[in-house]
């Protein structure tokens, strides 16, 4: 689905990922942990755009998307969500979520032709992310979680194939974060996703994979329980 | 549901409400002096172009000191057509229209495309602005210099002199309810929300598949052209283009008729445009140097207790705050 082989970024002297091989499979859920610095948020920058790598290769479709702008890679299926939740303070959920579902290459001349009505999709999409009751609500007056659930549902509206989430449960209380876990398994085998997540329950609890991450290098990758058992990523994340 | 929460709602949930200026505008010549309709009109060519402004600063967040340029440009464009060449009046709106456009696209292209940041944003149309202005100074040639370049009036057209005031009024009226209704029409589809989202939080748009270069490009050309229509329609009711059409003072004054009728709300600052155009010329009959001081502490009193301008104290009040 989407394949990344030898991804090098380099900041001057400081190396922050390093020969990066990692394939994501369709459907999967892949969790990407790590202690801080590791690379993880640099990692998804360069998936989507953000940076340029230094070296290697990002396919996703049959193409090199690496070093393509934000843009041209959301509109290619590859949407994300941000470690600081990104939304437009004086809209409400239904506008936040009809920007993201309508087709973003219209542009001016589109007000002369009929506005597409996307109430099915909004609502759908509203309910899988547990804001059914506040599309009519400006995202300013939201609580910190609904405003994490509304980064997601602007990914679920935009119709993306992949998805980059950069820790959707920072900052959450323990309800808060079970339900960001249940929006996770409403959206499990519909969409690609990669999650970076520093709640390590969590993490176990969503994916199907985990890669671990240290110094911006692969340190292992493996299902839940044995990226957990392992006395290398014991030692240098989980601090056991 | 009380009289006053009906009221609040057919006015604000309806857009029938827009009718009742226009009914006004229209029957204000039935009763006001010759005067006042002089004034009158400039002030709904004002409004129109304080409309632009609000397009590139309150809707993309663009923060232009150029629009005093545009309007210039749009004036100029007129006058050279009619007083130099003996063209037609009319010749001269296309004419203005493609050159600001064209002017706009050629001086927004690369600030916007590499992303320049505010600040110098804010400086190079600063720049800009000041450079055409003394460009309008110094090609007397071109421009006729400190003089301008004038004498012109408005022509007849179908037995109708618009050299009058009434008719004068009649047309301006209508050429700002039909470009303001064309602007209305784009800015509140979905298109309004993407300029809206794209000052509120471009990174966001750009990762919605958005390309926020292109839309603040398109909205910039879009503010300069209806700028400089507001120019064109202006000049012949001074009758001269002249470098203060161009001035600074005029890009500081539209750009708080804007904030005091609140950004990005289209409306705003078109009544605060016309409102305060009419006062300063009541105003200048009693205290002549008092318009920019009264000017200068609204705006003061707007950025610091109502910055969202009279349409946000408008919002608040049909929210019952």
């Amino acid at each position: 689905m989407l394949s990344i082989e030898g991804l090098t970024k380099e900041f001057g002297s400081l190396v922050a990922v390093e020969d990066l091989n990692l394939e994501l499979e369709p459907g999967e859920i892949h969790g990407l942990i790590g202690p801080n610095g590791a690379g993880k948020t640099t990692t998804i920058n360069l998936i989507t755009g953000e940076l340029s790598p230094t070296r290697g290769t990002i396919t996703y479709k049959g193409e090199n998307i690496a070093g393509r702008s934000p843009t041209a890679i959301a509109n290619m299926g590859i949407g994300r969500s941000f470690q600081v939740v990104q939304y437009f303070p004086e809209m409400t959920v239904r506008k936040h979520l009809r920007l993201a579902a309508r087709d973003s290459k219209r542009t001016v001349l589109s007000a002369f032709t009929p506005q597409e009505d996307y109430t099915e999709e909004i609502e759908e999409v509203a309910e899988i992310a547990h804001l059914d009751g506040e599309l009519d609500t400006v995202a300013k007056n939201l609580s910190h979680g609904e405003q994490r659930f509304l980064d997601i549902a602007m990914v679920l509206a935009m119709e993306s194939e992949v998805i980059l989430f950069d820790e959707p449960a920072a900052g959450l209380n323990q309800s808060e974060t079970e339900e960001v876990r249940q929006i996770f398994e409403e959206m499990r085998g519909d969409y690609t996703m990669l999650v970076i997540e520093h709640d390590i329950d969590l993490v176990r609890a969503l994916s199907d994979r985990i890669t671990v991450l240290h110094n911006g290098s692969i340190l292992t990758t493996g299902s839940p329980d044995d990226v957990v058992a392992n006395e290398t990523v014991k030692e240098v994340y989980l601090g056991e | 549901m009380s009289t006053v929460a009906e009221l609040r709602r057919y006015f604000t949930e309806t857009r029938r409400w827009l009718l009742v200026p226009v009914v006004l505008l229209a029957i204000l010549p039935l009763v006001s002096e010759q005067h006042l309709l002089s004034i009158a009109t400039q002030a709904i060519i004002l409004g129109l172009f304080a409309i632009s402004v609000d397009i590139a600063l309150g809707y993309v967040g663009l923060f232009t000191l150029a629009p005093a340029a545009f309007f210039g440009i749009g004036a100029y464009s007129v006058a050279k057509l009619v007083v130099d060449y003996g063209s037609s009046f009319w010749l001269g709106f296309p004419a203005a229209i493609v050159l600001a456009a064209v002017i706009a696209l050629l001086i927004g292209y690369g600030p916007i495309k590499r992303r320049i940041g505010l600040v110098y944003f804010v400086l190079f149309t600063l720049a800009f602005g000041v450079l055409v202005h003394d460009f309008t100074y110094t090609t007397t040639w071109l421009t006729g210099g400190s003089n301008g370049l004038g004498y012109l009036t408005a022509p007849t057209v179908f037995g109708i002199d618009l050299s009058q005031t009434v008719p004068y009024y009649y047309f301006a009226l209508l050429g700002v309810v039909v470009v303001a209704g064309l602007l209305y029409w784009i800015l509140s589809s979905d298109y309004g929300d993407v300029l809206h989202a794209t000052r509120q939080n471009e990174v966001r748009m750009r990762y919605l598949g958005y390309d926020t270069d292109r839309e603040k490009l398109i909205a910039w050309v879009m503010s300069a052209t209806v700028s400089s229509i507001a120019g064109a329609m202006y000049v012949a009711t001074v009758g001269i283009a002249s470098p203060s059409l161009m001035a600074f003072s005029l890009t500081g004054e539209v750009t708080i008729w804007v904030v005091i009728g609140g950004l990005g709300t289209f409306f705003g600052p078109f009544v605060a445009a016309f409102a305060l155009t009419i006062f300063e010329s009541y105003l200048g009959t009693v205290i002549p140097e008092g318009y920019l001081l009264i000017l200068g502490a609204l705006f003061i009193v707007f950025v610091f207790v109502l910055p969202d301008g009279l349409v946000g104290l408008l919002q608040r009040w049909r929210d019952g705050e």
